[in-house]
């Protein structure tokens, strides 16, 4: 076997304002021919950087340190260094795009809007293939049809935006493909794709390599994806490999630190032990039908048409006092909206929210204070005198008065903390903001405690939020929608945006604020391993409905629904032994169809094509507790048996 | 991380004052960031220093000016301007001098031409005594800046023109009176772009429809030929005061809608910000979520609009009045001194005549730089993320 | 494509019928009305004392005593349906023959300036984003800083200066003298053409230091997105790739601000024609204002504004076309 790639003592600086920067120190890999080699880190620590120095992609504040060698085998054998090459040669024109090809994180910034798909991938296979333009068109259309595009004589003549992003991605592959390239060079090619459509991409890119013999480098920061495609892997970490070799030895006997606590960060669904379903049934709030609409306003020629379109559509389940509810789902299932629509931070179109709370004076502030006690119960018993609360259909005056039970983490830690605001001002906003304590030192003094649990430095208080990393912002946002005491806090995404080992100290926080407080949480997030590892019980969405709902260990270990069971096996495990078969989903959903028997519920899934019966969708109990949604075979049931009720 | 215990004294110091900088940058409020952040832009800051030079003309003119805008000098008509000098062929002196002048008939044309006399030394002094003034408008005072210490001499450091009144002292008047019409002109406008866009971005749906429209209808009209319009209907009779008033008025009007469509955008964009849901999820009201948490964000933005919209009013009021439609002598703005200074023929004979517009093309560079390294700074968290 | 040309057809009548009723508004502005002055321009002069009733009778008798609503459809009933603008009183005669053939030296004007304006401004706005932080970059940036702040007048003047010490004398207007008052013929088209390039560049300077800014600053946009470095990346020549991918999407905001541009130079016609003598709208409309003719002043800020408007509908169609996300994308 030959080396097609051999990087060695590469070191790039950058020119910036703070004076030079060195992004990758002293790298060194190499890549034989036909290997695929994962390259693993998280973000910052140069994985992109590297490969692009070898397209000579780099921009333009960049430099090459002499001693870097990039040597290079071509395809005619010629070996040279690309490092050394002037930008400009000829021999880069053929190597970029003709022999080394690249795709790219974002499926639709890497298509120029402005021309056809078509146009973008004959470009390519013009410049190295040498074919006229019908040839040209001929052999993108067979390529289109190749990497599994359906009607690719229509879909050569569409433009970018016209496409799904996962059929965004195939037609990249087209693109990079259609030339014949020896090596392709992915830079984290499926972080932005639903895990359904990543694992249909992975395969894709897996069995294309299979076929052609490339060689091919895979940048990702997802363990899993790498355990499944990779045959040698190279971690980095600020700038620097830090360990280097075959898939299998490097995740399974791990020698560097870094990697080992990687390794250890990174929430594993093949060996997550869930939390048991809790022992109680003292409800916390009551979701009854919920549907949220929105309205799409479409300009036509003389007036603006309203249409609706239904983002949640008839939702129903509870949270328990100190329960965690993960809500997982694709990107547009609708599992924001039900957060923020429990929190009345959208209105609800139809249904109840309802929020239980104890009879008069029995007001849980566990920890507070006698005078603070005093505060808070004459100015919310004055608004709510006793017993549950109907959120959905508050005024939006009682509603501000309500704010401190609940509150929201947002995805985003930047966005989501108002730079203008010292760290203190920003924790003690829900304090100020409703109006639930006026003393400056009472406040502080809360802000301080709050601060202290969520581990943020005493100190930090005074500062800015420009200040703070993502995981200290995040822990600042925790901070705020904790402080005033809450019993119910919905996390949206509220670790998506964080690196591995700051996620899992994110969801340690979590679980010891929730055995300290009994706070509620509903965990919003598509990776499932980490709702896995929080989640009492999960509710599985698509396309604004519930699909599967029930304890964790049911849903992950014991799947009923055909698309639960989709989505679960297009985990990819960071363990290279894994079979990663994942089943496909095309977006056509197939429900099963339930039959009561003597020993309970028994589900068959249709045959495709066959006539689904004219019964309605619903959520049936086919075990304690676990919902699935499917259509009921033979005869009425009760209404009593179909309404969700904890048991 | 450096080993605290392996670093030599110089080494600490420089560690020591670098935390000391990061500290002070983790709890630098916005305004310091933005100050910090302007400060870098070097051109901007010149920028500022010429506009406060000007300014301060403005403000205290009647101090500055050696003489009143219409005084007239009738011994030194559409004279060059007198350069301050220290030697002639006499010798030198320490204290600058010009020379006094007499008047010649040209041979040819036989126009009477005012030329320096060489031999007679009129001495430039600070703070010397000339007309009775009032600065500020209340303090009385017959000090002027400069001036020359003989008292019955005059010294016109950039000409006099047609009427032998000075060009300098007049340029002074005139900056502020320009300067002045800029600055209510914005603030009428911006008071207008703040209902009118606060009122669009706050109500949607029809009145924000109805707004646009209107906006959009404003700004499509060409706008030197609309103010042109209005001013020209202005009554001849009007007293200066009168007209100055109307000028502002039709300049702030007319200046909102650019404005109001870049507040209407902010207000939209800034209402979605994940802060300001955080803000509204926390209990706060209207009137908190605005005054607390959308305004900050928005004022630095609307400073750098209302920079960058000076120099639209003070080149409209130029122009209005250089075409005869604006302010009217005997007020002294940029524009209406640049009325004489119309021709070709005034280029080649008083070229010191155009002397206001250098003072135009500074003033509108100047808040042209400025309101780019405003831009530049007004949001110091763009880089953070 | 049909949809939306309608859709853009409809939105500017609309704007003209508002623009019109803003036109209007502001020729009723001035005090005292057509009446006043007509009778004040017949009887000042002849020793006649004018009474109230006199100017009642012009008043009847022009319809002037009509409320404001009828006299505004008079007036673009009028214009809409027989071309008729009314009475230019100063000249006693039809505004349209005072407009004659105005219009056409206006139009002549313009496309002179704007094609001058995007031929200087697209390629030197392109390199100075490709070479962006070079001295020629920095250059640029300080000549469209002077150009922003620059008067136009002031740069008339200047360059009139310099035309007549290089030129000679006739240099300043749209004529030599002979053709003054000319009829048309290719001689005289000619003649024009040789002196349309001064007010041309004096127009274009201020729109060629905006578009510049413009153009780098999407060029430089565009630039750093992630389809050029693909397009890169598959080996697209350098040349061919800044101009199929960034060069291409950075016409889309000249295209459209046309209207803007078209609006800006518009604006700054009278002031400019003052000073280069040039005999066109512009200076008519300034003459008109002078005069109080309000007749001559509406119509020719109509017109005017009319082209802004039928030019911001030829952008957008004309984007439309350019850029395939917009037909499809929410409008």
């Amino acid at each position: 076997m030959s080396t097609i790639l051999d990087v060695k003592n590469l070191t790039l600086s950058f020119r910036t304002d703070e004076g030079l920067v060195k992004p990758v120190r002293d790298v060194s890999f190499s890549l034989e021919r036909g290997k695929t080699l994962g390259i693993v880190g998280e973000s910052g620590s140069g994985k992109s950087v590297s490969t692009k120095a070898v397209m000579q992609l780099l921009p333009g504040i960049a430099s090459v340190d002499p001693a870097s060698q990039i040597n290079y085998t071509a395809k005619n054998g010629e070996t040279f260094d690309i490092a050394k090459i002037r930008p400009g040669d000829p021999r880069m024109g053929k190597i970029r795009g003709g022999e080394i090809a690249m795709i790219f994180q974002e499926p639709m910034a890497s298509f120029s809007p402005i021309y056809t798909i078509g146009n973008q991938i004959m470009e390519a296979i013009q410049l190295h293939r040498g074919l006229n333009k019908r040839q040209a068109r001929e052999l993108a259309i067979e390529m289109l049809d190749k990497v599994g595009i359906t009607n690719p004589v229509a879909r050569v003549d569409q433009f970018p935006h016209e496409m799904s992003g996962g059929m965004r991605q195939r037609a990249m592959i087209a693109l990079a493909l259609s030339s014949g390239p020896q090596l392709l060079i992915a830079d984290e090619p499926t972080t932005a794709l639903d895990v359904t459509i990543q694992a249909q991409v992975l395969r894709l890119m897996r069995d294309l390599q299979a076929e052609l013999g490339m060689s091919m480098i895979f940048i990702t920061h997802d363990l899993g994806v790498v355990a499944q495609v990779a045959d040698d892997i190279a971690v980095m970490y600020k700038g620097e490999i830090v360990e280097r070799g075959t898939v299998r030895d490097v995740i399974n006997t791990p020698q560097e630190a870094y990697t080992k606590r990687l390794l250890n960060a990174v929430p594993r669904l093949d060996r997550v032990v869930p939390p048991k379903p809790l022992n109680n049934n003292r409800r916390l709030i009551d979701v009854r039908n919920m549907s949220v609409d929105f309205e799409v306003r479409k300009k036509k020629l003389f007036r603006t048409e309203v249409e609706k379109v239904r983002a949640v559509n008839n939702v129903t389940f509870d949270i328990l006092k100190g329960e965690t509810v993960g809500l997982v789902g694709e990107s547009g299932s609708g599992k924001t909206t039900v957060g923020r629509a429990m929190l009345r931070a959208i209105d609800p179109s139809e249904g109840e929210v309802v929020f239980h709370r104890k009879k008069k004076g029995d007001i849980d502030l566990a920890h507070a204070t006698e005078a603070e006690l005093q505060e808070v119960r004459s100015k919310l018993n004055m608004a709510f005198p006793e017993g549950p609360v109907q959120l959905h259909s508050l005024g939006s005056d009682l509603l501000r008065r309500f704010r401190p039970e609940m509150s929201l983490v947002f995805q985003d830690p930047y966005s989501s903390l108002n730079p203008r605001m010292t760290v203190r001002d920003i924790i003690a906003e829900p304090l100020v903001a409703s109006g639930l304590m006026n003393s400056r030192e009472k406040i502080d003094e809360r802000v301080r405690e709050i601060a202290a649990r969520c581990k943020i430095d005493l100190e930090h208080l005074r500062r800015f939020p420009h200040a703070f990393s993502g995981g200290q912002r995040q822990r600042i946002c925790i901070a705020r929608a904790l402080v005033s005491k809450p019993k119910f806090v919905v996390c949206d995404e509220c670790v998506s945006a964080l690196d591995v080992s700051i996620q899992a100290e994110i969801v340690t926080l979590l679980k010891e604020i929730q055995a300290e407080m009994g706070v509620s949480f509903l965990f919003i997030a598509h990776d499932l391993a980490v709702v896995a590892q929080i989640s009492h019980r999960v509710a599985v969405m698509y396309h604004g409905q519930f699909v599967e709902y029930g304890p964790t260990e049911k849903i992950f270990f014991n799947p009923q629904h055909p698309y639960t069971k989709a989505l679960l096996s297009a985990v990819p495990h960071p363990d290279p032994d894994a079979q990663f078969n994942p089943i496909r989903f095309d977006g056509e959903m197939v429900y099963p169809i339930a039959t009561r028997t003597p020993q309970g519920m028994s589900l068959r899934i249709p045959e495709r094509g066959q006539a689904a019966t004219d019964r309605p969708i619903e959520l049936i109990e086919i075990d304690d507790g676990h919902f699935v949604a499917c259509r009921l075979q033979d005869g009425p049931v009760s209404s009593e048996s179909r309404v969700l009720e904890p048991a | 991380m450096t080993d605290m215990a392996n670093m030599t004294p110089a080494e600490a110091k420089a560690a020591e004052k670098e935390r000391q900088r990061l500290l002070k940058y983790y709890s630098a409020s916005q305004w310091t960031l933005i100050w910090w952040r302007f400060k870098r832009h070097r051109a901007a800051m010149v920028a500022s220093l010429l506009l406060g030079l000007m300014a301060l003309a403005g403000i205290f003119a009647e101090f500055v000016a050696p003489y009143g805008p219409v005084t007239r000098d009738t011994s030194y008509i559409e004279g060059p301007p007198q350069i301050p000098r220290f030697c002639d062929d006499n010798g030198c002196s320490a204290v600058p001098f010009v020379h006094g002048t007499m008047t010649k008939r040209d041979p040819v044309t036989l126009r009477a031409l005012s030329v320096p006399d060489p031999n007679v030394r009129h001495y430039l002094g600070l703070f010397v005594k000339g007309e009775e003034v009032k600065v500020l408008g209340f303090i009385p005072t017959n000090r002027h800046l400069v001036g020359l210490q003989d008292t019955d001499q005059k010294i016109h450091f950039w000409g006099t023109d047609d009427l032998g009144r000075d060009v300098f002292s007049r340029t002074v008047y005139a900056t502020r009176t320009s300067l002045s019409i800029g600055v209510i002109g914005v603030l009428i406008s911006f008071v207008l772009a703040l209902v009118i866009g606060g009122i669009a971005g706050y109500f949607s749906g029809i009145i924000d429809n109805v707004i646009q429209r209107v906006t959009e209808v404003i700004r499509v009209v060409p706008i030197i030929p609309l103010y042109m319009g209005l001013a020209a209907a202005m009554p001849k009779e009007w007293s200066t005061t009168q007209v100055y008033f109307a000028m502002t008025l039709i300049l702030g009007l007319f200046g909102w809608p650019t404005l109001a469509r870049r507040i209407r955008s902010q207000l939209l964009s800034i209402r979605y910000e994940d802060y300001v849901v955080a803000a509204r999820l926390a209990g706060a009201g209207a009137k908190r979520i605005i005054g607390q948490h959308m305004l900050p964000s928005f004022t630095s933005f609307i400073i750098v609009d209302l920079v960058i919209s000076f120099p639209y009013m003070i080149l409209s009021e130029t122009a209005l009045s250089f075409v005869g439609l604006g302010l009217r002598p005997p007020s002294v703005s940029w524009g209406v001194l640049l009325q004489q200074a119309q021709s070709v023929r005034a280029i080649e004979q008083t070229p010191w005549l155009f002397i206001p517009a250098v003072f135009v093309v500074v003033a509108v560079l100047a808040f042209t730089v400025i309101g780019d390294g405003l831009r530049d700074a007004a949001d110091p968290y763009a880089e953070a993320k | 494509m049909l949809r939306f040309t309608l859709e853009r057809f409809v939105g500017m009548v609309f704007t003209m019928l508002l623009v019109s009723m803003m036109v209007f508004l502001i020729m009723e502005i001035p005090p005292g009305d057509y009446a006043d002055r007509y009778a004040f321009r017949k009887y000042s002069g002849t020793g006649v004392n004018v009474t109230e009733a006199d100017v009642q009778a012009i008043r009847v008798e022009l319809g002037l005593d009509q409320p404001m609503l009828v006299r505004y459809f008079d007036w673009i009933g009028g214009i809409v349906l027989r071309g008729d603008f009314g009475q230019a009183f100063a000249f006693e005669t039809s505004v349209t023959k005072v407009i004659g053939d105005k219009v056409w030296l206006t139009a002549g004007i313009l496309f002179a300036t704007l094609i001058l304006t995007y031929m200087i401004s697209v390629p030197i706005g392109i390199f100075a984003a490709v070479r962006r932080g070079s001295a020629v970059d920095y250059g640029l940036t300080v000549f469209s800083y002077l150009g922003l702040a620059l008067p136009n007048f002031l740069l008339a003047l200047v360059m009139m200066y310099f035309a007549n010490l290089w030129f000679g004398a006739d240099i300043g207007g749209l004529f030599s003298a002979e053709y003054q008052n000319a009829p048309w013929s290719l001689a005289r088209v000619w003649d024009m053409l040789k002196h349309l390039w001064l007010p041309a560049v004096v127009l274009a300077w201020s729109a060629v230091a905006y578009q510049i800014q413009t153009v780098r600053a999407t060029m430089s946009d565009e630039l750093n997105k992630l389809s050029v470095t693909a397009a890169r990346a598959r080996g697209v020549p350098e040349r061919k790739l800044l101009i199929k991918y960034p060069a291409r999407l950075a016409v889309n905001p000249i295209v459209s601000t046309i209207g803007f541009d078209v609006n800006r130079i518009f604006s700054e016609l009278p002031i400019v024609a003052v000073v280069l003598g040039l005999t066109e709208l512009g200076e008519l409309l300034l003459k008109a204002y002078l005069d109080l003719d309000m007749n001559v002043a509406g119509a020719i800020l109509l017109m005017l504004t009319f082209a802004i408007v039928f030019m911001n509908f030829l952008s957008d169609l004309l984007l439309a076309w350019l850029d395939p996300r917009i037909k499809l994308g929410a409008t």
